[in-house]
């Protein structure tokens, strides 16, 4: 039997970005948090040492141990779904911080389109844009009441930039596409001459180009909460990596200390949560089931709210584990959790190889890019396209790391051998590559659910991933690869090579290669319990005291990388669930 | 931007935490192993000859390693452009990944039921054996050599260069029919994936000997613990900083966080390799805002040989 222990305010689930936020903000107002988190504490005093591709990038020393469980994946639903038994296309993280220790710090807000994007495009373009089986839905919510969200969650951050639209006026040094905003807590990234030359080059085929905000700080910065933070160092050890330096925000710098430092804040680690427990007649949770996997004890933590706030598809997960909600069927289109599931879509790209020049790109930053949103969003005009929505273009000086990057121009036609080492070796730091960060639709036959045939080191089912690109993609990433072979033109390259085509062997989408950590949807936001599995609050229809933020909430994936909105949602739940605690109901 | 700045509670920008040592990990290389990984063994043979030293495997067998060894040398040959999986010695790195956690695939999902891949899955849903990689190399070497002697009368080591091209071309189109469990495209893609680990690791896990292969890319390995290229970001030109290991940074503070989540622990590094702990790099000429540095900034306080093409 489990032990039953002693009731708390608030059990986090997973203490990453969301759950270090909503554990913050409500240790702060006074409640009693639990943190649950299946993986153990790291600090920066564990990266002095980390400036090493194999073990970090390539062994995935902070990544998710999937000897311990995985999902399943098929691309269509008459498919058999097999597991996922290495890493590959998305990376999440273990251990305290999540996926948020490993990140990039690349911060974006979605655009106001994307919040109402069902009715902007009906209003735009009739319903006649919408093809049946893209399931597009309304977030219901506004950019503009998310809008404090973000900032908070900026300034917690310390994001660097420059505003392109301040408050309605539009900034040339910013992104003048972007909804209405405040200044950036910190000044933007220093200008590399890589990024120089595409801002130089998309300026002169009459795009917009700006620095990409970053959560790697640009200056030295100390948050509203107090934390200090040095400024970035260029090392060219992010994205995938821990930064030693603490420059990179993330939950064990920024977060996770302020809460600690309460005194209301009890983090648990190596601790796996296996059931909300669930009283459906009451439409309440009443704690989290878990496995402290150091004594090997069953406990159950009874709590007034629970804030599930595992990684996106681990919510998913533990909501059908739990029976929380109607799990979505493809067939009838019916029931919530599950449905929507989303991604990005990287087919869209450029690289051009310059003779006559050597850039330093072995130093960088995870978030050090420079970017245009002209093709992105709606911010320009679909009428005779057959997609909706795009892509931000950017290029990235994340650390050229030379296992990983072995390009050669599209003549050269093997692989391997001296040809192929010969032009990889010599383009290393001659290379600029850029991409589209396309947005994906959901789709009828996207979705998730639990595997019928393999489970994890506890029995339970995988869940089940059900993913295919669509005629949605495919044209998406055409037009958008030709967007960003203008722009390498442009740069006036020796040789050029494009991509028009989604990633994936056969057109189809594969796990194989790694696209992005970008997993969305499943447990999507919405103003009708018919269609959605929280409101706008993140508070669960079928369940009031539970909340469930998180990139699992998207109802569709914009072209942007999805942190910042996390970050957002994150204290738009936390707000939630003071309210509901001052008086517990259905908010909104 | 906050009005006032608020007080400072908690200071991540100072790294007291310098001093402290005796973290997770460490790196195992010891002893004959060691010295074959960083060079100071020299090979019997060199440029593009297959001989291995014995001595120095822990995983593969004389046989498989010399197999291996060929293999290599062929996706990434030995060439006046520069050294080749010989030479950066990618033989004893993959032996050595084999021989831990990553050739055990212990972080892999191995539970069945497991399909035939040939028949029951598609490429994109990925591995689908239930062989770990070491498992893999064992009977995989196996089958490319049953295939050199069916198809071209020899063991791979015997063929032309022209034919072991030949042969590797047939893995990664799935030509041989004698693979069991893997696909010879799925064993060639994991093979090419080893070599180009084994030339630009660190030079801590046995390859990328002398770091050539940094060197080749002109890639400085680790820019130090706490290493900052702040100040060089911005510059134009390019800037060429001799390369640096793990282990320096490793000596430099005092502090062991392990190279190895494929490698066990049991020793720190013994060998003092004199290196200078001073700045990272030193440039030529102080930064001039309007100076045209197209020409690269060679720092070369201690770079082996010119790799300059």
């Amino acid at each position: 039997m489990p032990e039953v222990l002693d009731p708390v305010d608030v059990v986090c689930v997973g203490v990453g970005w969301t759950g270090g936020i909503i554990g913050k903000e409500l240790a702060e107002d006074g409640k009693q948090v639990v943190g649950i988190e299946r993986g153990g504490e790291r600090g920066p005093e564990d990266y002095l040492t980390m400036h090493n591709e194999l073990r970090y990038a390539l062994r995935y020393e902070l990544m998710q141990d999937l000897s311990k469980g995985t999902l399943t994946f098929r691309n269509e639903p008459n498919q058999k779904a097999l597991p996922m038994r290495q890493l590959g296309s998305f990376l999440p993280g273990k251990g305290v911080g999540g996926a948020g220790v490993h990140w990039n710090g690349q911060t974006w807000r979605f655009l106001p389109y994307d919040f109402e994007i069902r009715s902007r495009t009906l209003d735009r373009y009739g319903p006649e844009k919408i093809p049946e089986d893209m399931q597009l839905q309304d977030w219901g919510i506004t950019y503009d009441e998310l809008r404090p969200y973000y900032q908070t969650f900026e300034e917690m951050t310390g994001i660097s930039g420059a505003a392109g639209n301040l408050d309605g006026n539009i900034q040339n040094e910013g992104n003048p596409f972007e909804g209405p905003r405040e200044e950036y807590p910190t000044q933007p990234m220093i200008t590399s001459p890589l990024l120089g030359r595409f801002m130089e080059a998309s300026a002169s085929v009459g795009l917009h180009p700006f620095m990409a905000p970053s959560a790697n700080l640009s200056e030295a910065y100390t948050n509203p909460d107090g934390v200090a933070r040095g400024p970035c160092q260029y090392c060219g050890y992010c994205e995938r990596f821990g930064c030693e330096w603490g420059a990179k925000a993330d939950p064990t710098v920024t977060v996770l200390p302020s809460a600690q430092e309460t005194g209301n804040f009890e983090l648990r680690t190596q601790c796996d949560a296996r059931r909300l427990v669930y009283d459906e007649q009451e439409g309440r949770v009443t704690g989290v089931k878990y496995v402290d996997t150091v004594d090997n004890t069953v406990y159950i933590q009874p709590a007034e709210v629970v804030a599930l706030t595992a990684y996106a598809l681990w919510n998913v997960k533990l909501l059908l584990l739990s029976d929380i909600g109607e799990p979505y069927d493809p067939e009838t289109g019916e029931g919530v959790v599950g449905k929507n599931y989303c991604y990005q879509n990287f087919g869209g790209s450029a690289a051009g190889y310059f003779d006559d020049e050597e850039w330093n790109l072995y130093m960088g930053a995870g978030a050090l890019g420079a970017a245009v949103d002209d093709w992105n969003g709606d911010n320009f005009d679909h009428t005779d396209l057959d997609f909706i929505h795009g892509g931000n273009i950017a290029i990235s000086q994340t650390g050229k790391r030379p296992i990983a990057n072995n390009e050669s121009p599209p003549n050269v036609q093997k692989e391997w051998g001296s040809e192929f080492k010969r032009a990889s070796v010599k383009y290393h730091n001659s290379t600029a590559s850029i991409s589209a960060q396309g947005a994906v639709m959901p789709h009828r036959t996207n979705y998730l659910d639990l595997d019928p045939t393999y489970t994890d080191e506890w029995g339970d089912p995988l869940l089940r991933m059900t993913f295919n690109w669509t005629e949605q993609d495919r044209k998406l990433a055409e037009f958008e690869g030709q967007r960003c072979a203008e722009i390498i033109d442009a740069m006036g390259p020796t040789k050029m090579g494009v991509g028009t085509e989604v990633i994936g062997e056969g057109g189809n989408y594969d796990i194989r290669p790694y696209q992005s950590t970008h997993n969305t949807g499943g447990a999507i936001m919405g103003s009708d319990s018919n269609t959605s599995v929280v409101n706008s609050y993140l508070q669960c229809w079928d369940a009031e005291n539970l909340f469930v933020p998180g990139a699992s909430a998207f109802p569709h994936n914009s072209g942007y990388n999805p942190t910042g909105t996390v970050g957002a949602l994150a204290y738009r739940a936390a707000d939630g669930i003071k309210q509901y605690f001052k008086r517990p109901r259905m908010l909104g | 931007m906050p009005e006032e700045q608020p007080e400072t509670r908690f200071d991540f920008t100072r790294r007291s935490f310098l001093g402290q040592s005796g973290l997770a990990g460490g790196i195992v290389l010891s002893g004959h192993a060691a010295d074959v990984a960083r060079g100071e063994v020299q090979q019997e043979t060199q440029n593009g000859d297959t001989g291995v030293d014995e001595d120095a495997l822990v995983q593969l067998d004389i046989d498989q390693a010399r197999l291996v060894q060929a293999m290599a040398e062929r996706v990434y040959p030995s060439d006046e452009f520069g050294p080749g999986a010989v030479e950066t010695g990618v033989v004893y790195f993959i032996d050595r990944q084999l021989a831990g956690a990553w050739g055990k695939g212990e972080n892999w999902y191995m539970e069945p039921p497991f399909v035939n891949q040939f028949e029951d899955a598609i490429p994109n849903q990925g591995w689908q054996s239930n062989l770990t990689p070491a498992e893999t190399y064992e009977f995989a070497l196996e089958w490319t050599e049953e295939y050199a002697n069916n198809e071209f009368g020899g063991s791979f080591l015997d063929l032309s260069t022209d034919q072991q091209e030949e042969l590797l071309t047939a893995l990664e189109n799935d030509e041989p029919n004698n693979f069991r469990s893997v696909k010879p495209s799925e064993f060639f893609t994991l093979f090419r994936t080893n070599v180009l680990e084994g030339v630009y690791c660190d030079p801590t896990y046995g390859g990328n000997r002398n770091m050539a292969g940094w060197r080749m890319k002109r890639f400085p390995g680790s820019p130090g613990a706490l290493g900052s290229y702040k100040e060089l970001i911005g510059r134009e030109g390019f800037i060429r900083i001799p390369p640096r290991s793990v282990e320096d940074d490793v000596e430099s503070t005092g502090i062991e966080t392990g190279t190895g989540s494929s490698e066990s622990s049991n020793s720190s590094a013994t060998h003092s390799h004199g290196h200078n702990h001073g700045p990272r790099y030193e440039l030529e000429s102080e930064q001039d805002d309007d100076a045209q540095e197209s020409d690269a900034h060679e720092v070369d306080e201690n770079a082996e040989g010119d790799t300059d093409a």
